[in-house]
């Protein structure tokens, strides 16, 4: 089925089989070699790309339900962030937020759908990194680098989750 | 841990998707979020999928405050609109509540009321929840239209009474204004599947509440509504007695790696007893 979609800014097209996942797709035939593959069941979240805004599993999308909708992967979230990147990327490198690095791609499309937002609670950092699985347990670092990337733009708010 | 083949089918209108689930070997493709790791691990293997995305009588969602005093939403409300929705924030603040225990929300944002339903998992927020709230579901097909509650809807662990080629269709929950409701769940981990839950209910009448259930989910192969016996809870000196009491009737209860029928028991006593102190503590007017 050919198909065609917005990917990380770019219209690009493809020609697909019904049970290609959106992230084969995306490694295999766009280049967008940070979607990585841990589980393959939608458990991990490594694979956690944007569709449309909102991260999902793109191992639990089919490449095919990506027609006509707008994506966005790692590679893309600098761009989309301009400015501010620079200082995401020195929280995460300064307090050492990846070990082996594989999660990494996944927790900063997680991070992409939070800064997305005006205001985002300490409790809402806890509840989306609940879906990103770092198997070498930095969880500690990767929840300051995700503060003080919120904070360092003013989104980071106190109170609870209503 | 690749799909195995199909074809796939991409329906605009409902009469139209019932045509294609009418044929062997098809099967509904709603937000995926099950269905696609159980075709992974070649637990499920549809000749055909016919994904319901784009079929717009599935979507929408409204609270009817008229004459019909309803909460009406298509199949295809994923739980993350749900969670975002002011008017269920405002008048079903439970199910608002129970969906933000669902997976995480990368899965929310694609899994669905509508297949939730149809799945049946044990474990699942959705099915109790509509069980608790007196939810039924219109279905179709092309044999034509019907409707049922989803008490009787739910047949057992990963089991409907859906015939082939019936999808979901919508998903009502009566709106009425004697009512509060709330939930606790425990889980090994934020977004867990429930090791146990409870979604209370209490009707009131007068200045009394009148009648009040508990449905469990994730302890039995079913959800599971029980009577309370309120005056018990009102009179006693600790009422965590009656909720192990109350929890000891269920006699099915699931045994697995992370607990024996008694560990599960004893999380259906505590989660029963957190939901009916949450319930306890809403304010009575049109709130579910």
């Amino acid at each position: 089925m050919r198909i065609a979609l917005d990917l990380n800014g770019a219209q690009v097209e493809a020609d697909v089989e019904p049970s290609v996942s959106l992230a084969d797709l995306l490694r295999t035939k766009l280049g967008a070699l940070s979607v990585h593959l841990g589980c393959e069941q939608g458990v991990c979240g490594a694979c956690a790309v944007l569709v449309d805004g909102r991260t999902v599993r793109s191992c639990l999308m089919l490449a095919v339900q990506g027609d006509g909708r707008s994506v966005t992967t790692a590679e893309g979230v600098p761009r989309r962030r301009r400015g501010e990147w620079a200082a995401i990327e020195s929280a995460f490198v300064e307090l050492n937020a990846f070990q082996c690095g594989f999660c990494t791609s996944g927790m900063v499309v997680a991070l992409e759908e939070l800064l997305s937002r005006e205001a985002v609670t300490r409790s809402e950092v806890a509840a989306q990194l609940s879906g990103q699985i770092c198997r070498c347990t930095g969880y500690a670092p990767i929840v300051e680098a995700f503060e003080r990337a919120l904070a360092s733009s003013g989104r980071l708010c106190d109170g609870d989750e209503t | 841990m690749k799909f195995p083949p199909f074809a796939y089918e991409r329906p605009t209108r409902l009469d139209e998707a019932c045509e294609m689930l009418a044929v062997e070997g098809a099967r509904a493709l709603a937000g995926g979020q099950s269905l696609l790791p159980l075709m992974a691990l070649r637990l499920a293997r549809p000749a055909t999928l016919v994904d319901l995305a784009r079929v717009s009588e599935l979507t929408g969602l409204g609270v009817d405050d008229g004459g019909n005093r309803r909460l009406d939403m298509g199949a295809m409300t994923t739980h993350a609109q749900i969670e975002a929705d002011s008017s269920i924030r405002a008048r079903f603040p439970v199910l608002a509540k129970i969906v933000s225990h669902i997976a995480h929300p990368a899965i929310r944002h694609r899994g669905t009321v509508g297949g939730s339903i149809a799945h049946a998992d044990p474990a699942a927020e959705i099915p109790a929840a509509c069980i608790a709230l007196d939810a039924e579901v219109l279905i179709s097909s092309v044999k034509g239209t019907r409707s049922e509650p989803v008490e009787s809807l739910v047949a057992g662990p990963y089991q409907t009474t859906l015939r082939d080629g019936e999808i979901v269709t919508r998903v009502i929950f009566p709106l009425r204004a004697e009512r509060r409701a709330g939930m606790d769940e425990v889980a090994l981990r934020a977004g867990d599947f429930a090791l146990a839950g409870a979604v209370c209910v209490l009707d009131r009448a007068g200045r009394d509440d009148q009648r009040g259930t508990v449905t469990f989910f994730g302890v039995e192969p079913r959800p599971r509504r029980a009577e309370i016996d309120l005056e018990r809870v009102r009179t006693s000196a600790d009422d965590r007695t009656y909720w192990v009491e109350l929890a000891s009737r269920l006699d099915e209860v699931i045994e697995d790696v992370h607990g024996d029928p008694s560990f599960r028991r004893h999380l259906a006593a505590v989660t029963a007893r957190r939901a009916f102190a949450s319930a306890s503590t809403q304010q009575v007017g049109d709130f579910v």
